[in-house]
């Protein structure tokens, strides 16, 4: 219990308070000056309002794009729908920055895909598109965030009680009315719930607001903390801009806890028939044409465009005999040191990280459900501090954390997987304490009462139990490990490269189809190890997916 | 009005080989309370569904006076018929408070706001809510939550009510109390209630006629007493609480009263004739525990289990060495102990004899 409860302070609490302090800490003294410089000088404040734009905007087209998927997976007959959700999970599970090299493979002004295309079917002097705008930044960023919304609305459409909506068919109110004065009231929460969640996450995607942001001049809250820990770094005003972002997302996430918990939100299921199927008739077409189209600009072509790239050996030549070659997966995997180092640091980063967050999510878990420790429920809400930090002020707290120290960990594995543990720590607790809450507490006490002591209960009915769950909460913690970008990128070194940092300096330089064949790379070892962890287990293991990686 | 008539109703649903309701009619008299009662799976809350609306029919009509509500051509929509429904789980909204939820009808009815709140209030009056109309559905109890689910349902005036196993999800004893507070309040208000459920003491205390219904069809519909004395078939006597069938052998037919032998005991009893009952076959007769009655004569029986429950006490009774087993119903003070030697008497009147199918 102490022992968990200082580790916690040590990888959560202290970085923060290390941030607070050297945000008032100017040339040594304290001084308020960078939070002066925040507010005051307009570069900065207009970041702020970057960022405000992306979470909104993302926030409000995830809402667009979302619901209406999740209205007809889970309440028509549209054809395909176990695809489109598979499709959609698989969606938030992607990293969300190889999205956005996508869209500058397909819209970046010259020589983007589709503006080649429009150049060549209409005879124009450009095209139409340009990736690195705003709107631009809001679109590929809510392409991530949108399954968000999804999942929260699906979940809640589908535990909503059908006799809800029947009562108000019965007594007079049509299938419109009744969608709008029931039904809509009854998921709403869980609707907003999901765009804050999409907010919260959009502002913090470091990649895709550096990919396409930074070439346009479009700086977000991330992108200035990184730019200002340039040389020279200016640690107190990163730290004002980092503790600006954090103070967005606690707001939201503390709206998002308040929504969810309303009223509505907490009466919807119980003993319910089950939900009541739409007949769509001709309009299933338009409805499986919808969820295509948004399936199509969010997974189909950006991937395919990674896919095409990675073939070729010059980009802008495209596919011409010639061009077409292997060579760039032989570098990426055989030939380069930098991305072999990556790909090894990423994959020993990921085991170590997912195992020891599901081990300590293991041991919170234990303490919570079968202990009647004090101060358990605080552990509980330490380990869900870091949900409100974005990945990369969790890197320039670790970093100031760790400067004032006399150890120096810059430049080694290790301080990149106290960041990673820190990160996910969260995702793993939660996992955790679902997986071992499902196993009921009369099973262990008919282990204590057949004589078995309580490591010989946990070791052969309580862990066994929790096998596939909790393989589950380690692949889900392993994924979002290895394409870790936004924290990675103030903390690696040449020496400590990883897969995703590889990847983002890899597309700063141009090239392309180097990335595209690292992007691949890095989905396909995704893929693979859920692929193996479903066999194991033995069943599907990402379902809600709800820490975003950037 | 509502004279609730259904007309050869058959549904299948997709996939299964049973049909669901099977060339159903019923014919339900204006301002009467009729319960359908039967084992789950038997159709009974699909054929609520059916008269809801809410599916439509392969064959049949469903008419509703004399409006033809559902044929497999043409549905009424549930929002055009007119009529309430209570729902197993409440289905109370939780969005809105009492008074919404119960004034939601009346505002898809378009009434003025005056007589909206007049109504409102005098239905949640009568179901005992007077005064919790700001309440939230999370702040009530079940019971509670009940009564606003009959309130909304009521306060529209619909021609029939539906209820759908509306007392299962209440405790034993706050569900005695809703069955005469039903009751009640169905005669005072007149409409049509027809109630679904799975309980034949709730059917017997509730309804005015009870359908006793089995794979999809209806195998009797009459008045409480009637299905319980005079089952129409072994199913129905089965349905409507505990009885005991005997195997028996027909001795002889004398008009009005036929002769039976019990099976391995001897005795001969003298029931009521049934149809397509033969002499010298094999049919059942069904005896009802209470009817078994243990005094000073009669056949010689071992009281195999006896529990005591209260009210009353039921006894398993060996006849005939370990042959026959019977159950027998004495008042609760007068059980008698497992082991004992006692004698039973059956009233054959009482009996009701089926034809072996």
């Amino acid at each position: 219990m102490f022992a968990s409860a200082a580790l916690l302070f040590i990888l959560v609490g202290a970085p923060l308070v290390a941030l607070g302090v050297q945000s008032i800490t100017v040339d040594g003294r304290l001084s308020l000056e960078a939070y002066g410089s925040v507010v005051g000088r307009s570069l900065y404040y207009q970041s702020l309002l970057n960022t405000l734009a992306v979470g909104a905007g993302a926030a409000v087209l995830s809402v667009v794009f979302g619901t209406p998927i999740a209205w007809i997976v889970a309440r028509t007959d549209a054809p395909f729908r176990r695809v489109i959700r598979t499709t959609v999970t698989a969606a938030y599970i992607a990293p969300p920055f190889l999205l956005a090299i996508a869209y500058v493979i397909l819209a970046s002004p010259n020589t983007g895909a589709l503006n080649t295309l429009v150049v060549s079917l209409f005879g124009v002097e450009r095209g139409p598109f340009n990736a690195y705008t705003l709107p631009a930044l809001v679109f590929v960023t809510s392409l991530h965030t949108f399954p968000a919304v999804f999942l929260l609305a699906a979940a809640a459409l589908e535990n909503t009680d059908a006799s809800l909506e029947q009562a108000a068919r019965i007594l007079g109110a049509g299938r419109l009315r009744t969608t709008l004065r029931i039904t809509l009231p009854l998921v709403l929460p869980s609707i907003l719930g999901g765009a804050l969640l999409a907010f919260v996450s959009a502002i913090a995607l470091f990649g895709s607001q550096a990919i396409l942001g930074i070439p346009g001049r479009v700086y977000t809250l991330p992108t200035r903390v990184y730019q200002v820990l340039g040389y020279p770094p200016d640690y107190a005003l990163a730290s004002a801009l980092s503790l600006l972002l954090v103070a967005l997302t606690v707001i939201a996430l503390a709206l998002q806890r308040r929504w969810l918990g309303t009223r509505a939100a907490a009466t919807i299921g119980g003993r319910g028939a089950s939900t009541e199927i739409v007949r769509l008739g001709a309009w299933r077409w338009a409805a499986l044409a919808w969820c295509s189209g948004i399936l199509l600009v969010a997974v189909v072509l950006p991937y395919a465009a990674l896919g095409a790239v990675s073939l070729l050996r010059a980009r802008p030549a495209g596919f011409v005999p010639g061009n077409v070659t292997l060579e760039n997966y032989v570098d990426v995997l055989l030939r380069l040191d930098v991305t072999q180092r990556a790909i090894g640091n990423s994959l020993l980063l990921g085991v170590l990280t997912a195992t020891l967050t599901v081990a300590l999510g293991i041991i919170l878990a234990t303490i919570d459900l079968r202990t009647a420790l004090r101060g358990r429920r605080v552990l509980d809400y330490l380990a869900l501090v870091p949900l409100g930090i974005p990945g990369i002020v969790l890197a320039v707290a670790i970093l100031e954390l760790w400067l004032r120290l006399p150890v120096n960990l810059y430049g080694t594995l290790l301080i990149l997987l106290i960041a990673y543990v820190t990160r996910f720590i969260p995702l793993a607790v939660r996992s955790a304490h679902a997986a071992l809450g499902q196993v009921d507490i009369s099973l262990e006490e008919s282990a204590r009462i057949g004589g078995a002591g309580w490591w010989e209960t946990e070791r052969r009915v309580t862990l066994p139990l929790a096998r596939p769950a909790l393989l589950a909460a380690w692949v889900l913690v392993f994924v979002p490990t290895i394409q870790e970008l936004s924290a990675s990128v103030l903390l690696f070194t040449p020496d400590t490269m990883t897969l995703a940092v590889a990847i983002f300096n890899f597309q700063d330089n141009g090239r392309l189809e180097l990335v595209s064949a690292l992007g691949i790379v890095m989905l396909v070892l995704a893929s693979v190890t859920i692929a193996i962890a479903r066999r194991v287990a033995g069943r599907p293991v990402l379902g809600v997916a709800t820490g975003a990686p950037n | 009005m509502g004279r609730l008539r259904l007309d050869g109703v058959s549904l299948r649903y997709p996939g299964r080989d049973a049909a669901a309701v099977h060339d159903l009619s019923l014919d339900v008299a204006d301002g009467e309370f009729v319960a359908l009662v039967g084992p789950s799976g038997c159709g009974k809350s699909t054929t609520l569904r059916l008269v809801a609306g809410f599916l439509t029919p392969d064959a049949g009509r469903i008419l509703v006076d004399d409006d033809v509500l559902s044929t497999p051509d043409r549905v009424v929509p549930p929002e055009r018929r007119n009529m309430g429904m209570v729902f197993q789980s409440f289905a109370v909204w939780p969005h809105l408070s009492v008074f919404d939820n119960v004034a939601f009808g009346l505002a898809m009815r378009r009434r003025p706001a005056v007589e909206v709140r007049q109504r409102v209030t005098r239905m949640l009056e009568m179901v005992d809510l007077a005064g919790l109309e700001r309440s939230y559905p999370s702040q009530l109890s079940g019971g509670q939550q009940q009564r606003v689910a009959l309130a909304r349902a009521l306060v529209v005036e619909p021609g029939i009510l539906l209820l759908d196993e509306p007392l299962s999800s209440l405790d034993a004893k706050l569900r005695e109390r809703m069955c005469a507070e039903l009751k009640d309040l169905q005669r005072r208000t007149g409409v049509t209630f027809v109630h679904v459920t799975h309980d034949q003491a709730e059917a017997i205390a509730v309804a005015d006629r009870v359908a006793v219904m089995d794979r999809g069809s209806i195998e009797q519909f009459g008045s409480a007493r009637d299905v319980y004395l005079h089952p129409a078939s072994r199913v129905v006597a089965d349905a409507m609480g505990a009885v005991n069938l005997a195997s028996c052998e027909v001795v002889a037919i004398d008009g009005a009263v036929t002769v039976v032998r019990l099976a391995g005991t001897g005795r001969e009893l003298r029931v009521p004739s049934a149809p397509a009952v033969r002499p010298g076959a094999r049919a059942i007769v069904a005896i009802r525990p209470e009817d078994v009655v243990i005094g000073a004569d009669g056949l010689e029986a071992v009281v195999r289990e006896a529990s005591f429950r209260g009210t009353f006490a039921e006894h398993v009774l060996a006849l005939a060495g370990d042959e026959v087993t019977l159950t027998a119903r004495t008042l609760g003070r007068d059980v008698v102990e497992a082991g004992r030697q006692v004698r039973v008497s059956i009233d054959g009147a009482r009996c009701v004899l089926f034809a072996l199918t």
